[in-house]
Parts: C-alpha cells; sequence; structure tokens
C-alpha cells in the first residue's frame, strides 16, 4: 500500500505508512498527516510492516503528536509498531518514559511510554 | 620525553604494519567498514600522538591522509584502487618520517607527491598547504599524556544545522560513531520540533545530548564531527575522568548538571529546592525545565554513577593485562638464563659427584626451576610469524605490479610463533624466495592461459608447528622449476656429475649454490644468482634446513625447517677423547653400541647393521682427527637428517644436556659442520655439531675420492 490516508465510517482517518516514511516523501507524509489532522478528530497511521523511517518520518511523528494535543484530536497508530521505527528510536536515543508536556503531560506512546 | 618518544616511535611502527595489513586486506574487500575504521583509527592515533611528541611532519601529513579516509567512512568517497597505492605509499612515508631524528629537516618532496594524488582524488577537498606548518591541534583541556591512556567522560551537545539532513549526512550515524569510542548514553531532544503547520519536514530539528565514557581523548569525539563542525553547534565538556581520586562513588545533584548544561539558573534551582519534594519532578511541575531535559540530566548523573561504581569496584591498574617491555630487556633475560641454565649444569654434576642426597634433591629442583624459567623466559620471546606476513603481502602486491603479473598471496598459519630473533633473521631469505617465486615461478597471465591456468597466479605462504621446529612453506602455482636446465646448468659449473644419477631433490637444491642462476636474464628482481645463495646462508645461520620441490608446469615448493628458537636447545652431550660435543636432541633418534668387531666385519666400510637395517655412519673421531686412545667400545648417535638415518661415532655418549647456544668468533666462522658452541657446568667447552652440514661433507668427500 502506498501512502495515503482514507476516511472510516466512524470519522477516523487512516493514514496507510507505504514502505518508506523517510527524507524523500518526508513533505508528503508532513501534508497528509496535517490534512488529516484538519479534518479528523482521529487521525491513526496504519504501518507497513517492513516500512523504512529515518528522523525525518520521526520528526514528522512527533510534529504531529504536538500539533494533535494542541487541538485536542487524537493522533495514534493502529497495529503492532514497526521495526524500523523501534530501531531509529534506539538508535537516535529517542526513548520517552517520561511524560511530554507538548503531549498533554502524557506518557508518549510513541517512543516508549506505553499506548 | 625521550622515553616517551621512543615508545611512540615504537607504536607508530606497530601501527603501520597493521595499516598495511588492513590497506592490503582492504584491497580484497573495499567494502568491509570495520577494515575502513581500523585505518582511520591507526591514522587518526599516529596523527594525534604524534603531534602531542613534537612529530609534526607526521601530524600534519597524516592528518590529510586521515581526512580522506574519514570520507570514506562516511560513504562519501569509494576505496578504489588508486586510493589504496596512495595510502600505502602514505605509509611508507610516515615510516619515513618516523626514522627521521627528531627536528631535523625531512624531504616532502614523496609526501607532496601523495598529496596532490589525494587532492585529485577528492577534488572538492581542502587540505592544507604543505609547509604552513599547519599542525592539527591537539586540544587536550590540560591532560596529562599520562591522563590521556585514562578514561574521561564527556558530555556533548549535538546541535545539528537545519539542512543536515539535506546535505546527506545522517546525524544517527555520526551519534553511532560517538557510540565506537566507548560507552555512551544518547538522549534526543525533541522540544524544538515545531507543529505540523510550522514544520519544514526535510530538516533536522531534533538535537542530541550524549554522555560518552572514554579512553579516546576530545580530540577523537571531535573527529566524528570534523565534515560537520562548521555549520553545527557542538559544545564539548569534560564531566569526569578517572586518574583522579573521586571525591565519592556518586555524582552531581540533578541540580547541579541542569545548571551546569544551562538548562536551569542557579535562582530557580534554588526556589524549587525550597519546596522540599523530588527535584525532577517539581522542574516539570512548575514547567521550569523540559521533562526532556530532566530526563537528560538525569541519564547523565546515572551513566556517570555507573561508571564510578564500576571503576572503585574493577581490580587496581596494576593488574593490567599485558606491559611492554623493550626487546634489550628481554635479550638480558635470555641471556642470564642461559647463564642460570649453565651454572645449574654445574651444580648438578657437583652434586651428584658429592653424592649427598639431600644436596642432590636441592639441585634436582633447582633444575625444575630452572627448565621453568628457561620455558617461561623464551616464550615471553615468542612472537607470531604472522606479524612478517603482511610485508610479504605488500612484496607480492608491489612486484607483480612493476612485472605486469596478476598474484596474490594467500597465508596461513600467522598464529604460528617463533622466537622473535628467528622471525627477524627469516626476513631476507623469505624476500628473496618470493621474489624468486614472482619472477621466475608464476607465468605472465598470457602464458597461464595458454597453459589452461587461470590468469592470476598465487604465491603461498604459511608456517606450522613440527617437534621443536616450525615449517615455513613457500609454494606458487607457477611454471615449476626446470630439472634438466639445473641439472645441465650444475653439471657445467661442476657441482654434478655429468653421468651420476641425481634424485631430483639434490638437482632442484643445487638453486642454492653461490652464483647458480638459469635465468636468460638479469630484471630488476632476480636472475643474477645471488639471491637463492643468500637464501641459504640465512638459513643455515638459523640452523635451519631447506627443502625444495617442483612439478613441472604445476608449480615449486620451497620449505624452511626453523628451529623455534636460537638461545637454548634440548641437546645430546657426547665425549671423543678429551673433548665435548654437543649434537642437537630434536634429530636425534637412538644410540647403539659399535664394538671393535663390528667394525672388523664392516670390512672398513662405514656402515652398522642395527636390527637388520644397514646404518652409514661417521666416525667423528677421523673426521675431527682425535688421537686419543680409541676405547673398546664405542657409540654410535643414529639420527634422522631430511629422512635418512646416519651415525655419527663418539666414545661415550654422556648424556641430555640444556644448550646455551653462544655463537663463535670470526676465526671459527667457516669451519664447516660446527654450527655454535656451549659452556659446559665445568666451564670447559663443547662444540654444537651441525649434523646435515657433516654429512654433506663426508659425502662431497666420497664423491671426490671417486
Amino acid at each position: 500500500m502506498p501512502l495515503n490516508s482514507s476516511v472510516r465510517e466512524n470519522g477516523e482517518i487512516i493514514i496507510t505508512s507505504g514502505d518508506r516514511l523517510t527524507i524523500e516523501n518526508a513533505a508528503e507524509f508532513s501534508r497528509i498527516v496535517r490534512e488529516a489532522l484538519e479534518a479528523s478528530k482521529n487521525v491513526a497511521i496504519e504501518f507497513e510492516p517492513a516500512v523504512e523511517i529515518d528522523i525525518t518520518g520521526v520528526q514528522v511523528l512527533c510534529s504531529a503528536c504536538k500539533s494533535a494535543a494542541q487541538s485536542n484530536n487524537q493522533f495514534s497508530y493502529h497495529g503492532p509498531q514497526p521495526q524500523a521505527l523501534a530501531d531509529v528510536i534506539a538508535k537516535s536515543g529517542a526513548e520517552r518514559n517520561a511524560i511530554c508536556k507538548y503531549n498533554n503531560n502524557s506518557k508518549c506512546f510513541w517512543f516508549g511510554g506505553t499506548k | 620525553m625521550e622515553e616517551a618518544i621512543a615508545t611512540y616511535r615504537e607504536e607508530a611502527g606497530e601501527l603501520l604494519a597493521e595499516l598495511e595489513t588492513s590497506l592490503l586486506d582492504l584491497e580484497e574487500t573495499p567494502d568491509d567498514n570495520d577494515l575502513i575504521n581500523r585505518v582511520f583509527r591507526a591514522m587518526h592515533t599516529i596523527k594525534g600522538s604524534g603531534a602531542m611528541f613534537g612529530f609534526d611532519e607526521i601530524a600534519s601529513f597524516t592528518h590529510e591522509v586521515e581526512t580522506v579516509f574519514d570520507m570514506v567512512r562516511n560513504g562519501k568517497m569509494t576505496v578504489t584502487k588508486r586510493l589504496l597505492d596512495l595510502t600505502l605509499k602514505s605509509r611508507d612515508h610516515i615510516s619515513y618520517l618516523l626514522s627521521c631524528p627528531l627536528g631535523e629537516a625531512v624531504d616532502r618532496s614523496e609526501g607532496d607527491e601523495i598529496i596532490a594524488g589525494l587532492r585529485q582524488l577528492v577534488p572538492q577537498l581542502e587540505l592544507p598547504q604543505k609547509g604552513s606548518s599547519e599542525i592539527p591541534a591537539i586540544n587536550l583541556p590540560g591532560l596529562s599524556e599520562d591522563e590521556l591512556a585514562n578514561e574521561s567522560t564527556w558530555r556533548i551537545r549535538f546541535r545539528p544545522a537545519p539542512n543536515i539532513l539535506m546535505c546527506g549526512t545522517n546525524p544517527i550515524s555520526l551519534i553511532n560513531e560517538l557510540r565506537d569510542l566507548g560507552t555512551a548514553h544518547v538522549v534526543a531532544q525533541f522540544d524544538e520540533i515545531p507543529q505540523l503547520n510550522e514544520l519544514v519536514p526535510e530538516n533536522c530539528y531534533i538535537y542530541w545530548d550524549i554522555i560518552l565514557t572514554t579512553t579516546r581523548g576530545e580530540d577523537a569525539i571531535k573527529d566524528v564531527f570534523i565534515f560537520v563542525e562548521d555549520d553545527c553547534d557542538i559544545k564539548i565538556e569534560l564531566i569526569d575522568r578517572s586518574g583522579l581520586i573521586d571525591r565519592e562513588q556518586g555524582y552531581k545533584k540533578l541540580g547541579d548538571i541542569l545548571v551546569e548544561r544551562g538548562d536551569l539558573s542557579p535562582v530557580e534551582m534554588q526556589k524549587v529546592l525550597m519546596l522540599q519534594k523530588r527535584f525532577g519532578e517539581l522542574l516539570v511541575e512548575q514547567g521550569i525545565v523540559s521533562p526532556e531535559k530532566v530526563q537528560s540530566a538525569l541519564v547523565e548523573q546515572q551513566h556517570v554513577k555507573g561508571v564510578r561504581k564500576e571503576r572503585s569496584e574493577a581490580p587496581p591498574l596494576e593488574a593490567a593485562a599485558s606491559i611492554r617491555v623493550p626487546a634489550e630487556r628481554l635479550d638480558q633475560l635470555i641471556n642470564l638464563v642461559g647463564e642460570m641454565v649453565t651454572v645449574q649444569a654445574h651444580l648438578s654434576q657437583v652434586s651428584m659427584a658429592g653424592g649427598d642426597a639431600t644436596f642432590i634433591a636441592i639441585s634436582e629442583e633447582v633444575e625444575r626451576l630452572t627448565n621453568e624459567l628457561r620455558d617461561t623466559a623464551l616464550n615471553i620471546r615468542m612472537l607470531p610469524i604472522g606479524s612478517t606476513f603482511s610485508k610479504f603481502k605488500r612484496l607480492v602486491r608491489d612486484l607483480s605490479q612493476e612485472l605486469g603479473k596478476q598474484i596474490e598471496m594467500e597465508t596461513f598459519g600467522a598464529e604460528t610463533e617463533l622466537d622473535k630473533t628467528v622471525i627477524e633473521k627469516l626476513n631476507d631469505p623469505l624476500v628473496h624466495i618470493i621474489r624468486n617465486c614472482i619472477d621466475h615461478g608464476i607465468e605472465m597471465p598470457e602464458a597461464r592461459r595458454a597453459a589452461g591456468k587461470a590468469p592470476h597466479g598465487t604465491v603461498y605462504l604459511g608456517a606450522e608447528h613440527s617437534g621443536d621446529s616450525v615449517l615455513v612453506t613457500i609454494r606458487d602455482d607457477g611454471g615449476g622449476l626446470d630439472r634438466d636446465r639445473i641439472r645441465a646448468k650444475a653439471v657445467e659449473r661442476g657441482l654434478l656429475s655429468a653421468t651420476a644419477d641425481v634424485p631430483d631433490k639434490e638437482i632442484y637444491a643445487q638453486i642454492f649454490a653461490p652464483g647458480f642462476s638459469t635465468a636468460e636474464k638479469v630484471t630488476s628482481v632476480s636472475g643474477r644468482g645471488v639471491g637463492m645463495d643468500v637464501v641459504k646462508r640465512g638459513i643455515d645461520s638459523l640452523r635451519g634446513s631447506i627443502g625444495v620441490d617442483s612439478i613441472r608446469g604445476s608449480g615449486t615448493t620451497i620449505t624452511l625447517k626453523i628451529p623455534l628458537t636460537l638461545a637454548i636447545i634440548d641437546s645430546l652431550l657426547v665425549k671423543i677423547g678429551k673433548d665435548h660435543f654437543v649434537l642437537p636432541l630434536a634429530s636425534v633418534e637412538e644410540c647403539v653400541e659399535l664394538t671393535r668387531d663390528d667394525i672388523k666385519n664392516a670390512h672398513g666400510r662405514s656402515l652398522a647393521n642395527v636390527r637388520g637395517a644397514i646404518i652409514p655412519y661417521i666416525p667423528l673421531r677421523e673426521h675431527f682427527k682425535i688421537t686419543d686412545q680409541r676405547p673398546e667400545i664405542e657409540q654410535i648417535v643414529i639420527a634422522d637428517i631430511h629422512g635418512t638415518k646416519v651415525g655419527f661415532v663418539v666414545d661415550h655418549v654422556v648424556g641430555e644436556h640444556q644448550t646455551v647456544i653462544k655463537s663463535l668468533g670470526k676465526m671459527y666462522r667457516d669451519v664447516k659442520g660446527v654450527s655454535g658452541a656451549t659452556i659446559l657446568g665445568d666451564g670447559t667447552v663443547a662444540l654444537i655439531l651441525d649434523m646435515g652440514v657433516l654429512l654433506q661433507a663426508v659425502e662431497k668427500l666420497e664423491k671426490d675420492i671417486m
């Protein structure tokens, strides 16, 4: 499945990751997420198991999480976290077990906290 | 300081050897990141330490080569043959610079050429101008060289330039390089990532706090950022180091760390402390410091506490795994052990003669300890022969290029250990043999193709243990020796009889005769008939032997049998008349009696019947023209010499003996059949017999008579 978004009956927007969330398509990923958060209160990512993710992908996820928290929207993911995300989190030292003030003082379920 | 300079020279020499090996291996596997990193690290250490000890030329030259390899390491350049050629030349140039007296003018022409070559490979690279006395600054925060060797903990804040990702640099690679330097805790900071409507997705907003414990010093950390330092904000602070007495096993309080980092002001700290709650929680609750920053500071606190705890529990430094000792001291130790072995032999003799049981027991205990001491001391001087293999790989590489041949070298048994002195003396013979393999053995690619072989030839160099010797084998898959031509040449030079039935091995052995060459043309490499003579003399001086085997069209194998050590050997002490002689025990198989009747029954031939086998023998009494009264019953010491059983007749076999080898003076250097001497317990001298040479001499004598 390519990087794309679709709307469910309950209004939730599902963004499919495609096979990469890297600098090559970071702008497109950012745009899709931004538009989704503008259009829906509930946005979730469905990762391809073998998706490739780099720092730009991590930044878009964090930025989207901050944006969603600001507007009291939900931004999460469905299914298991892909290995690539776990890897880039570990390698970049991005694990977060503390609360995040940008996420309304909730624990960061993207980078270490439980969902 | 002089001692430190000598140590640097020694260590740099070792690093250059390692560098050469890595470069040659890299030629085979150019994508091997481990090898690329090894080359970079070797260059980096040579440079860094060079600058520290005043080797400015080395530091500035190596810096430039290192810079290029850093680009390779970061994937900005690929390993090419040209790059390897230049880097190998750089290695040679550094070796030359290392040999120059410190502070004296050096010849820079070679170095300039190399740098010019590197510039062509990396035209965009801005290398500093040679001669501008720009020495890379070794910016060490007041640490002495001893302290440098110790572990330090650094706090690094790495704030990349926003466009770093667009420039193709992955900050995670840089962080991984820091991880390679030691133990690191990395915390990515996300507070500068904006909301989506302000996000430029290709920009880098994350910055990193890294706590790194390493023995490598600040320079190594700075080198990680060498290509991004101009655009990025990098702050490196020393926060802890060993070598100092830790004031406490713990570490600074969280507030102190945050204040030091500039993430919290002292006033804010005091204000929060007044509230008497957990400091981090309070800071976050009050919105003074972000949770990420508190987490990062906690990581630092835990990291340093852990390092200090580990340090306090670690065994003391005295328990270091290895120490560096000058080779001369080891030689001195071996000499002393040799003296001790001699004195111990005397002690044994005296104790046995006295017959006092207590004295004999003490003497035996001393003998046991002396033997252990001897073995231990000799083992200290043992080095793996592989340390010389890389030199030969380089030789093969360079010579085959020069001659337009395609040759690779395969080695085995690099871990085989030999006495340091033996390895040093083995170098020249091996160089000559390998040069011959390349020049005369391996054919040109066209000739090989025509012969149905692969165009590239192979030279095999290997070592393996065989009893108290090491077999060094040099094999090529070239054209092999021309038996008929060697024979014809040997006959022409009067070395062989035209009609004699001579085994192949003996014919092949003629290549070691002085001035012997069948080469039609003399090349820059070989063909003058000098080299193999040198090989023979070199191996003889090591008390070794050479075997040659060859199959026409398939290749040649030369086997060198070298004793493990040149210092002390197990031997058999024998006596003829009043004189003692020593026979190396490794070749001795058994001793049998020789009576007057046996001699009579042999009808004037020097042959003995040993359990049905006829063994020829050499009466040493006659050979050395000893005229004392011959005993009624003599002894034949039967030895195996290159697969031939030969007896050496002596008056008495005294017994096994630890022989400390002493070289003979110049006057006796050309005496055939004697390879050295030893001092016995009572102070008398015994000659060490070279049984192989004795056999050859007798054979030659018999041929001459016939």
